[in-house]
């Protein structure tokens, strides 16, 4: 009966080591836990800035077209793309970032992404996310009379190529190891993004319709729209390859950056014109070149690409056939 | 009862003590491992960024602004015009740059503008204005000039160099 009255009597010394000790446990569990996912994000932070320093590389300079070696990782990974019209480090030119995670070997589960490494001199055409364990890299020049800047584009993924035209298979074959050739939708590999040329399909993943039937068209497919679920996307020349690698969204606002890079070369030529004129060299652009630049500072969409593009070519024809050639031009 | 009491309380005081010390000592390693990883962070990213700037360089006389068509050619003619467009100061994500006349000129520096363009020694497009340290290539220089009613392009010697921030 007396040992009923006391019941369990634990020393207040126990009850405050199970506290503290409790509270001790806690706080370097949690501390761990956040240890982890700061050197995480430090990681995939690093891992960014190095696909980043990556990318300065492999631009193919005064080559037509450049395809790196593929980055292989040892597990699935994310990169993660976005795109800005403007930046305050650059704001004519905007921005891109690029984010990094990997799937954890516990749980199988996705990591955050670490920090975003912004990118204000390139333009990349990528998906919004990328996932797998290879990242695929491509690089062609896009030219408005002069070259603008090079395209790059980025994929984790493989691309069949159905029925394209000779000109791009000639661009693509041995060249992009993502890109296949195949001559009809049912031989491409199940896996691969199926790109239709001329022709709908319900195995393809997209398709690519030219609408360039001038008589100053080298092809069909010089100019054209490529239509990927819902959204239509206008291209010309080489932002081809851009449409079809890229999120609609990432593609537009590289668009309208391609537009200010576009204006604002439209300006130090214009001004390059006036310098070596007053030597003797005398250019007959500047006055394509003024209305260039305003044309292309003001793109608003892809829809504008055309217009842009037969401008550019028609002061191309005239800067081919000066005897003062403001700009050296595609075939350099 | 009271000296138990006692006892324990000395007990308490003791864990209290040896837990303050416990704790103080994590917190000294954690800070001292903390500093030691920001340390390491700060290096990664300056040679991160060293690494950025050396690969742009090399690649930078081929970019359109300042091509003149050729591998490694610069157009002088652009330069001049490049040097007073703002747009282009936040645009290559490097500290400074400047392209400089190497042969024949004299090693003084005398600044580049549409007055002197053949007598100058060097084109300052984006000002250095921390500590840096110069990454550079070797590139051609070209600038159209006539003789005779001809247009021809007078091509010089120069460099190329960057600047690269040095995080203390």
């Amino acid at each position: 009966m007396k040992k009923q009255k006391t019941g369990f009597d634990m020393p207040f010394s126990w009850i405050f080591a199970i506290i503290a000790g409790s509270i001790i446990l806690f706080l370097a569990i949690f501390a761990t836990t956040q240890f982890i996912e700061v050197s995480k994000y430090r990681e995939y932070t690093e891992t960014a800035a190095q696909i980043r320093n990556y990318l300065n590389p492999i631009v193919p300079g005064l080559a037509s077209a450049f395809n790196p070696a593929p980055i292989r990782f040892n597990q699935e990974t994310r990169t993660i793309f976005d795109c800005y019209e403007t930046s305050r480090k650059s704001p004519l030119f905007g921005r891109q970032t690029i984010s990094f995670s990997e799937k954890s070997n516990i749980g199988n589960k996705w990591s955050d992404p670490g920090g975003n490494i912004s990118i204000y001199n390139k333009y990349l055409f990528a998906n919004k996310l990328e996932q797998g364990k290879t990242l695929y890299f491509g690089s062609v020049p896009f030219y408005l009379g002069f070259k603008v800047d090079d395209i790059i584009f980025i994929s984790s993924r493989q691309y069949c190529f159905v029925t394209p035209p000779s000109r791009i298979e000639d661009q693509v074959e041995g060249i992009f190891l993502n890109i296949n050739i195949s001559n009809s939708v049912q031989n491409c590999n199940s896996r691969d993004v199926k790109v239709c040329f001329g022709f709908d399909d319900s195995l393809c993943n997209m398709t690519v319709y030219g609408n360039c039937y001038d008589v100053g068209c080298e092809n069909q497919y010089e100019t054209g729209q490529v239509i990927k679920k819902l959204n239509t996307m206008n291209y010309a020349g080489n932002l081809l390859y851009g449409a079809i690698f890229a999120d609609p969204r990432i593609y537009e606002c590289n668009i309208k950056r391609l537009g200010q890079k576009t204006a604002e070369l439209s300006f130090i030529y214009k001004e390059k014109a006036e310098l070596v004129q007053q030597r003797g060299c005398s250019s007959v652009i500047k006055e394509d070149l003024n209305s260039l630049a305003l044309s292309s500072s003001t793109i608003q969409s892809s829809l504008d690409i055309d217009n842009l593009y037969f401008a550019a070519k028609q002061m191309d024809i005239k800067n081919k056939e000066a005897e003062c050639r403001i700009y050296p031009g595609e075939s350099y | 009862m009271r000296k138990i009491n006692k006892k324990s309380q000395l007990k308490i005081q003791e864990m209290s003590f040896m837990l303050l010390a416990l704790i103080l000592f994590f917190v000294i390693a954690g800070l001292f491992y903390i500093s030691l990883s920001a340390s390491g962070l700060k290096k990664q990213a300056s040679i991160l960024q060293q690494e950025q700037a050396i690969t742009l360089i090399s690649k930078l006389a081929n970019s359109p602004e300042l091509s003149c068509g050729k591998s490694l050619c610069i157009d002088v003619d652009k330069l001049l015009v490049l040097k007073d467009r703002k747009a282009y100061q936040g645009f290559w994500d490097i500290e400074g740059l400047r392209i400089m006349k190497v042969y024949p000129y004299p090693t003084q520096e005398i600044e580049c503008n549409a007055g002197n363009y053949d007598k100058c020694t060097v084109f300052t497009i984006k000002e250095l204005n921390q500590s840096y340290l110069e990454e550079g290539t070797f590139v051609s220089l070209c600038r159209k000039e006539t003789k005779d009613k001809i247009v021809y392009d007078k091509c010089e010697i120069g460099k190329i160099l960057g600047g690269i921030k040095i995080r203390q």
